[in-house]
């Protein structure tokens, strides 16, 4: 039977970890150390935030002094470790057979010390890549990570995860979930990963007590804009959209450095030899022309509100629809980066008409 | 799907090229042999593919969904994957990959009248349609295929054409005649006017540049005719085939290839039809 897709709908499947339900540990400032050593004793590639000049990035580090834990935003996103731009795979011709030479990824990530947004980017990077047909070149490498939370210290003007109930890290998202209180850490194991890791290597260095963290700028999956989100199905024509594609300069700041972004090229690199070479994968945007260019030199999205619209209705819109999530985390990144000051989650909000 | 000794989808099959058969202007069909065996698949439904050295992009299968020892793509050459398959020799290489998304619901179809309305290059988005339909013509009711081109020297699979049109009837117009050309003369929209259609029970097939595809429902609409019995394949930029890449994506969030291409004309927006 043909089965009609009626796509309206949006039911919320990801919900905000309950604070109330986990067992919580209390130890010294020393964990933070604890963890990072034993992670890359146990062979993980340990990607942490570290100071660069005079902002932050991800990377992937050795030692502990390179990780810098006090930090707001890193400049770019756990995306870019798990979906990197890659090699695919490789060919070439063997006695005049073509050989295709599959290139996996290998080794174990560990995400240490990610805000609770970053790491519920992950959620929306494994419904996004990690849903049938999976992506086998991410699910490998989230199959291999583990992910250490460090509770955000309040954030800043540009960020808005209060807005889309990701504040608290959602079901999914991490392993260990690390809360900073009056020089003492709260810690908890919010997977079977986290809880096998807490067991086995934290036991001795932590206390259990009773009651949970306060969290500050408490908001959960509940939000005001997350149960609206579906008024974006009757704003299509709101003359809103317009202005603010006026605004844009099409720059594509704002999707480099999404945390949820993933939509991606598939090239050739040919070897001087031109009988090999390889397939790769290379970040490409929708706010971009040459994404729906065709050959022949037609662009299915060629009008400029329509590029700038359909960020905003992926992820407010179809990727709650299709995942039950919201495809947005409120990291703040685009905003801080937009060379003329457009704050999404607001312009969503004008939008729909709730007031920011 | 074809079978790569992995789970990983994005992993094409060697497949050599078997034959070439030039169609008409521009347009050559390319049989494929895949190491290993031919899917099953649906008509509508479409695959990857490369040549290595300068990417791949999807086509349509074009040959009988029957048959099981070969596949066949017919591709127009208009940019640089499509040149660099017109340049290839019997004997050559590519990699497949598929197949993908959601073919034609065929069976639904059974004891209904099904009508194909197809300009151009998008006769290969339905040529496996009418090959299934030629080959269980009893199962339906009134078959019938319009079709147009540009000149007569623009009709490519002629042959198929002949045979398809054993059984089905076949109603070809081109925008500009020669001298020998019998047939109608105009848009391939000028057909739906001229031959009485049935009624009741259709089933229409829209495939072709977007304008046509445009065009014929707008004229189907003023026929009188409801969106719900009105297929389309729609034709998107592409890089993964999976749903993952967002090229393909729609203005309602449909991926033409994963929810697609075939989409029931009322499951998308009228903006995305042209």
């Amino acid at each position: 039977m043909y089965k009609f897709i009626r796509n309206i709908y949006i039911v919320m499947k990801v919900e905000s970890i309950r604070l109330d339900k986990l067992r919580w540990y209390l130890g010294s400032k020393d964990i933070y150390r604890v963890i990072f050593e034993k992670l890359v004793e146990l062979g993980y590639d340990v990607v942490a935030p570290s100071k660069a000049g005079n902002s932050y990035i991800f990377k992937k580090v050795s030692s502990f002094s390179e990780v810098c834990i006090n930090y707001i935003r890193t400049s770019n996103t756990l995306r870019t470790f798990l979906e990197p731009e890659e090699v695919l795979y490789r060919w070439y011709l063997r006695d005049s057979e073509l050989v295709i030479k599959e290139e996996l990824p290998r080794g174990k990530l560990a995400l240490y010390a990610v805000h609770p947004c970053d790491a519920n980017s992950l959620v929306v990077l494994d419904a996004l890549l990690g849903s049938e047909p999976r992506d086998m070149y991410y699910g490998i490498r989230r199959a291999n990570s583990f992910v250490v939370i460090d509770d955000c210290l309040g954030g800043d003007e540009y960020c808005s995860c209060s807005d889309v109930g990701a504040r608290i890290p959602w079901g999914g998202s991490g392993d260990l979930w690390l809360v900073r209180n009056n020089g003492n850490v709260y810690v908890t194991a919010i997977s079977n990963k986290g809880t096998e890791f807490l067991t086995r290597y934290l036991s001795s260095y932590l206390n259990i007590v009773p009651g949970a963290p306060k969290i500050i700028n408490y908001g959960t999956s509940k939000a005001e804009l997350v149960s609206r989100l579906y008024m974006l199905n009757y704003a299509v024509n709101n003359p809103l959209w317009a202005q603010k594609a006026r605004e844009c300069v099409f720059c594509g700041s704002c999707l480099a450095v999404c945390p949820t972004c993933v939509c991606f090229d598939i090239i050739d690199v040919p070897n001087d030899d031109l009988r090999s070479g390889t397939r790769i994968r290379r970040w490409n945007a929708c706010l971009f022309r040459s994404f729906t260019a065709v050959a022949g030199g037609r662009v299915f999205r060629e009008s400029s509100e329509d590029r700038f619209k359909i960020k905003y209705y992926h992820k407010f819109l179809f990727i709650p629809r299709r995942f039950g999530i919201v495809g947005c985390v409120g990291c703040g990144r685009c905003t801080y980066f937009c060379p003329v000051g457009i704050d999404p989650v607001k312009v969503v909000k004008e939008v729909i008409g709730i007031a920011h | 799907m074809l079978i790569n000794n992995s789970s990983n989808p994005l992993l094409p099959v060697p497949a050599k090229v078997v034959l070439i058969k030039d169609e008409a202007r521009g347009i050559k069909t390319l049989r494929l042999k895949p190491k290993g065996k031919v899917p099953e698949f649906t008509p509508g439904q479409f695959v990857m593919v490369g040549v290595f050295g300068y990417g791949e992009a999807p086509f349509a299968i074009a040959s009988s969904p029957l048959i099981s020892d070969y596949i066949e793509v017919s591709v127009r050459a208009v940019g640089d994957v499509t040149n660099a398959i017109h340049r290839l020799s019997v004997g050559d290489w590519v990699g497949i990959r598929g197949p993908y998304g959601r073919g034609f619901p065929v069976r639904d179809w059974e004891g209904r009248n099904v009508v194909i309305v197809a300009g151009g290059t998008g006769l290969f988005g339905v040529s496996a349609l009418l090959w299934y339909l030629y080959e269980f013509r009893g199962r339906y009711g009134r078959v019938i295929l319009f079709y147009g081109a540009r000149t007569p020297q623009d009709i490519p699979r002629r042959d198929d054409l002949r045979v398809w049109s054993s059984r089905i009837e076949t109603y070809l117009t081109v925008d500009r005649p020669d001298g020998r050309w019998k047939g109608d003369v105009g848009l391939v929209t000028t057909l739906l006017d001229k031959y009485k259609l049935p009624r009741r029970g259709v089933i229409f097939v829209i495939c072709g540049p977007p304008i046509m595809i445009k065009a014929v429902y707008d004229k189907l609409i003023k026929l009188d005719y409801r969106p719900k019995d009105m297929y389309v394949s729609l034709e998107r930029r592409m890089q993964c085939g999976i749903g993952k890449c967002g090229a393909c994506m729609l203005s309602n969030g449909l991926y033409v290839c994963k929810d697609g291409p075939v989409f029931r004309i009322d499951e998308i927006p009228e903006a995305d039809l042209s």
